[in-house]
């Protein structure tokens, strides 16, 4: 039986790890990335059948790829900033569970979706983006202040959870690396144009969502329903500013994953009536409403030789789409990962593939990540960007670079 | 039934294990470890060693919750220690009738994955155990081996029968990773104490010792065991603390979603 249920207070487990990341370009060999970053936690058990879990995040970076926007985030979250170094709470939690009910409150991450880092129906948790498509871990969710409950009704799994923090998101700011230079992702004003002062304005509305899922044969069936502000901004003329806007929505989805042997294949299915898009009038931005198909489906593979594949194609359709609209009608973006491990995992030689079969543009990411101690570990990588300064990918084209990471966990 | 009279006729043979017929002794031997008794839920804390050529040991600390039922042997592994590592959380479906299930959690992604099955040769999380090995508990499966006896050894003062495997196909032999073994077994427990592999190619590969044994539940029980790849130079040690039968675990703490949750307390 499972049982939370301490009689006291217990610190249960605390953890430190740091983490340097540095990069440099290899247009123009200038330094890309200079990104040092602390996470501390600790989780607590409590009496009866509670549990506490918070973590802190402690950033420095002084580079071209800094760390990203703070008036995205909504008061109560937003990180406190010194000069180059910010403090951020991570997660700050108490959960009750028992048995198949578990109920979490406090700053967390919902992670809905099956697939991963095409998001069709993970559009739930607000995400981080300062570092584009080059995050560790895609999407790299935030956490936002809310609660969340989950139980079993039958065969049934429900997942029920609302967000009363409206933090929007965390893009790059205007001038590092990674700030947005395709027309489509600022308001149909092009590369290199300067960009009248931006002003963001939050929505002020709670998000709310519902999913329930059940296990057929071998696979997981999902249905679910997200009301909220947008994860993805317009733009709106605000007097001489342009403001940065997040209007509500509705998602419906659903989801299916299917275990067959040495492979997994995955499914998505999301539908947005009225999508918040930008179009052009007379040269300046304006908002229109249109319905919005979002689709994809991947497939994980081990092979023979050990080696793991992860393959997706994500496909994301406007239905009422017009010349004036400042991104394309359809998106069409492939991802391909591969990697293997060596010296009992030890040593994970990997590589990703990005890309865009609309614009094409392409991403390729090789790595390699050494676990050179139980507390140390090394990875290197390049990050290759080829395409078309107005596409998805290829506005990121100068910043192609090489990195070298390490982290220490103490 | 069949059980218990295989253990008696081993246990209860007038000749010296040196004198069994070999054919029908070894079979006999097979079906003692083979339908060894299993019990339907025990909880343990699992410390494990690596330690590679060089010397360098790296150590890993979980809790795993075993249960074998009739159709479905189920396997959680929650990650407690080091630091970089906790929370991740590993969890097996192993159908008779279907196809086999695993999931995975990682703190990193926030979410529970179902991952491709594994090969049984492929191996576990770093260590020098297999997928089939860590499915297997110390048995031989009857439809994969050709047995033979290897007459006896000495371990630890007894005079103990040896067993000897060999895969009954190629394509079986590459399924498990290994063509054939020898193992010394102790016929009070069905429990073979020492072991070795051969790999796909008929080379050494790996040398298995069980250094100490426990009844759990009414089961026979590996509480400290070190696998050696002779190939590799690599080492695991594992050893259980804490181990107990739980007859009336919770199929919750095996269900995939409550990997996310962190390592649960089971009574």
């Amino acid at each position: 039986m499972i049982a939370h249920a301490a009689d006291d207070w217990r610190v249960r487990s605390t953890s430190l790890a740091a983490d340097y990341w540095f990069g440099v370009e290899t247009d123009s060999t200038s330094l890309a990335l200079n990104r040092f970053t602390v996470l501390a936690d600790t989780r607590i058990d409590m009496p009866g059948r509670w549990q506490f879990d918070g973590a802190l995040r402690l950033e420095y970076a002084d580079a071209g790829t800094g760390l990203g926007s703070r008036d995205t985030y909504s008061r109560l979250s937003r990180p406190a900033v010194s000069g180059d170094a910010r403090v951020e709470i991570d997660r700050t939690v108490v959960t009750w569970r028992r048995r198949g009910t578990v109920l979490t409150l406090g700053k967390q991450a919902i992670a809905w979706g099956v697939l991963d880092g095409i998001q069709v129906t993970d559009r739930f948790a607000a995400t981080r983006r300062r570092d584009a498509v080059f995050s560790p871990q895609r999407p790299e969710r935030l956490t936002r202040w809310g609660a969340r409950l989950k139980f079993r009704r039958g065969d049934w799994r429900w997942d029920l959870a609302v967000t009363p923090d409206d933090t929007a998101g965390q893009f790059a700011n205007p001038g590092d690396t990674f700030f947005p230079q395709a027309p489509r992702l600022r308001g149909g004003i092009p590369p290199g144009a300067a960009l009248p002062p931006l002003t963001v304005r939050r929505s002020g509305q709670a998000t709310w969502g519902v999913r329930t899922e059940r296990t057929i044969g071998n696979g997981d069936f999902g249905v679910v329903a997200i009301h909220g502000p947008d994860t993805e901004p317009v733009f709106e003329l605000d007097g001489t500013n342009v403001a940065v806007t997040y209007r509500e929505r509705t998602l419906i989805g659903a989801t299916w994953q299917h275990t067959s042997g040495e492979r997994v294949w995955r499914m998505e299915a999301a539908y947005i009536d009225a999508q918040p898009v930008n179009a052009l009038q007379s040269g300046l931005p304006v908002v229109v409403e249109t319905g919005r198909w979002l689709a994809g489906a991947g497939l994980d593979w081990r092979t023979t030789s050990g080696i793991f594949i992860n393959a997706q194609i994500g496909a994301d359709y406007l239905t009422d789409a017009s010349e004036a609209l400042v991104r394309r009608e359809l998106d069409v973006l492939t991802t391909l990962r591969a990697h293997k491990d060596f010296a009992n995992d030890t040593l994970r030689i990997s590589t990703e593939w990005l890309q865009s079969l609309t614009d094409g543009d392409t991403i390729v990411r090789p790595s390699l990540a050494w676990q050179a101690t139980d507390r140390v570990s090394v990875s290197a990588g390049y990050d290759w960007i080829d395409g078309d300064p107005n596409g998805l990918l290829g506005q990121f084209e100068a910043a192609s670079r090489v990195w070298l990471r390490f982290t220490l966990d103490f | 039934m069949r059980k218990f009279i295989m253990t008696m006729l081993v246990l209860m043979s007038p000749l010296s294990v040196a004198e069994m017929a070999p054919v029908e002794d070894a079979m006999a031997l097979a079906q003692l470890v083979a339908e060894r008794p299993a019990n339907e839920g025990r909880v343990g804390t699992m410390h494990f060693a690596l330690k590679n050529k060089a010397g360098r040991t790296r150590h890993r600390e979980a809790l795993m919750i075993h249960s074998e039922q009739a159709d479905t042997t189920r396997i959680a592994i929650y990650f407690t220690a080091p630091g970089r590592i906790e929370d991740a959380a590993f969890l097996s479906y192993d159908h008779v009738q279907a196809t086999d299930e695993n999931w995975l959690f990682l703190p990193a992604t926030e979410r529970v994955r179902r991952l491709p099955t594994s090969d049984r040769g492929d191996y576990f999380l770093g260590t020098d155990l297999t997928y089939g090995d860590i499915k297997d508990n110390f048995k031989f499966g009857l439809d994969d081996w050709e047995f033979s006896s290897g007459g006896s050894a000495q371990v630890n003062g007894r005079e103990l029968p040896v067993l000897t495997g060999t895969a009954k196909s190629q394509a079986i032999a590459d399924e498990l990773g290994y063509a054939a073994f020898t193992a010394v077994v102790d016929t009070e427990t069905g429990f073979p104490l020492q072991i070795d592999y051969h790999d796909v190619r008929g080379k050494p590969l790996k040398h298995v010792e069980v250094r100490e044994l426990d009844l759990i539940g009414g089961a026979w029980t590996a509480l400290d065991f070190v696998v050696s790849n002779a190939q590799s130079g690599h080492e695991t040690h594992v050893q259980f603390s804490d181990m107990r039968h739980v007859p009336d675990l919770d199929m919750e703490v095996l269900a995939p979603t409550s990997l996310e949750y962190g390592v649960p307390d089971v009574e």
